[in-house]
């Protein structure tokens, strides 16, 4: 063999550390994140190959397994530390995060690899907890007015939908959730936000200096499929909005129901792209003195074009990930050891709004449609004040197109 | 019948639907004679990917049937589905047998693959060097596909702090 190619192949590659970067790029794109970056230390070429991985924008890696991010803290040598944990492979991770602090800052979603946060001032950031990168995101939504002492100190704000004036410190406790049409490092993006006492949807695209306001009001989810920006509402309904007009147009999908205060709703998108609407009917703190054969989850398709929507009773071996992220839907086939037609759920009790931020031990659980078993998931016994779900994304901006 | 001519001056000779599995022999013979030189393919490396083009070639000769086209029409149209489109499970057993060759000789393959673009070999052998590669340190990978570590200590240490949670045996 060495002396055929001897002759003829002097100046192909010859080894696997002369590999063109395109073939290496797509052999790492068959792999989990965490070997992609072991693939880092092979050799300096296998390193560039990486890190083109890393900058292509146009690049779409195969679905990732999502982490809970469930602490964060100050290390010993003053660095923002996040805890995240795997609990397919029962790995906990700590990465080095950028200021302000992770422990700090109120984890009000999660999308495509980036969190949603607000700091102690209430400050919205994106953040790639992989590769460190941020956004700032425009401040207060207009109609969130300061209030000022005589001395010209900011006191309170004071909110059109909320009777009490809020202190500075925790406007951030009126943020309900936060999630994005998209990957920001690989160009436009829109964010959307639910908050405030009646619980109000505004957006902000890339690069944009103000929120922008919808009307309505009461939503608990949002999630964006094919362009159109789909809300869920605290009654059950479901509307689609179409923001690329220059005034967002709405579209009654469901109609409300009866709102509970112990329903809760989500909506996600299939991998085969269609819409689910979850309802969740359980407390947490109840749920695990009482394994119940009990239907606490239940799951429709929602057909969009007619506005309609049928329960299913499987998800088609998909596994679904809720919480205050953007929700997650995966083929369990291509993760063993994860459960089809089950649903995993962090708890969230944001609605509520009397949190003590920095107390909680938040659970995980899991209930599984089919036979409606329910489960709960043990986690690291450390402080979880955050438990969210993330995607993990190594994608940088490029900054060069 | 097409002429293909390897690095080291071996002659094949095979049919125009073996050879036409490769876009580029085909795109060649659309506006040339019929032997083609392939200088950069050993004799050895030819015959394994004539072997895969007329196994495939073979298999690919009957139409689609309506319902497996129509599920690799569904796959496709879906973003974020990544499961590839249902194959033959024969020819993916026969495939399975194929890449059962050692690392130099799949290095040999891709290559030739990719210089004459098979799309389906290349993919095949990708995902199984990515099979490979799965679950191993830096270490064991440069030692399985004989690899020299060319980063000084420095840069090496640098790469590991950077993202040192992926090294970590957990």
């Amino acid at each position: 063999m060495a002396q055929h190619r001897s002759t003829v192949m002097a100046t192909a590659a010859s080894s696997w550390s002369q590999l063109p970067i395109d073939i290496l790029v797509s052999i790492f794109c068959e792999l989990p994140i965490r070997q992609i970056l072991r693939c880092t230390l092979v050799c300096a070429h296998w390193s560039d190959a990486v890190r083109s991985l890393r900058y292509s924008s146009r690049l779409k890696l195969p679905p990732q397994f999502p982490w809970l991010l469930f602490s964060g803290e100050r290390s010993h040598s003053g660095l923002s530390v996040a805890h995240f944990y795997n609990h397919l492979e029962k790995a906990s991770h700590a990465l080095t995060l950028p200021d302000p602090p992770i422990h700090r800052r109120l984890c009000i979603g999660s999308a495509h690899g980036w969190l949603i946060t607000a700091d102690h001032r209430s400050m919205l950031q994106l953040l790639n907890p992989l590769t460190g990168e941020h956004v700032d995101l425009p401040h207060l939504p207009d109609y969130i007015k300061h209030v000022y002492s005589l001395r010209g100190e900011l006191r309170h704000f004071k909110l059109d939908d909320f009777p009490w004036y809020v202190h500075p410190g925790e406007l951030r406790s009126q943020f309900f959730k936060a999630t994005l049409s998209a990957n920001p490092s690989q160009g436009s993006y829109t964010v959307v936000l639910i908050h405030g006492g009646l619980f109000k949807l505004s957006f902000a695209r890339a690069g944009d200096e103000k929120w922008t306001t919808l009307d309505g009001i009461m939503h608990c989810d949002a999630a964006f499929m094919d362009g159109t920006l789909y809300a869920a509402t605290r009654s059950g309904g479901v509307q689609a909005w179409d923001l690329s007009a220059p005034d967002p147009t709405l579209r009654h999908i469901l109609p409300a129901t009866v709102a509970s205060r112990s329903h809760r709703y989500y909506l996600a998108r299939t991998p085969s792209g269609e819409l689910l609407h979850v309802r969740t009917d359980f407390l947490f703190g109840s749920l695990f003195d009482c394994l119940t054969n009990r239907r606490i989850i239940k799951v429709s398709r929602v057909d969009v074009e007619r506005g309609r929507s049928i329960e299913v009773g499987d998800l088609g071996g998909c596994a679904l990930f809720l919480g205050s992220n953007q929700s997650i839907c995966l083929s369990s086939a291509m993760f063993p050891g994860l459960e089809p037609d089950s649903v995993y759920i962090t708890e969230d009790d944001r609605c509520q709004k009397k949190q003590k931020e920095d107390e909680q031990v938040r659970k995980l659980m899991a209930y599984r449609l089919t036979d409606d078993k329910c489960w709960s998931i043990p986690l690291p016994n450390l402080n979880r004040s955050l438990l969210i779900w993330i995607t993990p994304n190594i994608c940088n901006t490029d900054y060069a197109t | 019948m097409i002429k293909l001519v390897s690095g080291d001056g071996a002659e094949f000779e095979v049919e125009e639907e073996v050879a036409f599995q490769s876009k580029i022999i085909k795109d060649i013979v659309a506006d040339a004679d019929d032997v083609i030189p392939l200088p950069t393919v050993s004799s050895k490396v030819l015959i394994q990917v004539i072997e895969y083009c007329r196994k495939h070639a073979a298999v690919n000769s009957f139409p689609l049937s309506p319902s497996s086209s129509a599920a690799a029409a569904a796959s496709s149209s879906s973003s974020i589905s990544y499961s590839k489109p249902v194959s033959d499970p024969a020819l993916r057993a026969w495939d399975n047998e194929f890449v059962k060759l050692n690392n130099s000789s799949l290095f040999d393959i891709v290559i030739a693959a990719n210089y004459l673009d098979i799309e389906e070999l290349v993919d095949l052998v990708l995902e199984t060097v990515a099979d490979r590669i799965k679950g191993k340190q830096a270490q064991e990978i440069r030692r399985q596909f004989n690899i020299e570590n060319d980063f000084t200590p420095e840069e090496e240490e640098a790469l590991r702090r950077e993202n040192s949670w992926a090294f970590q045996n957990n």
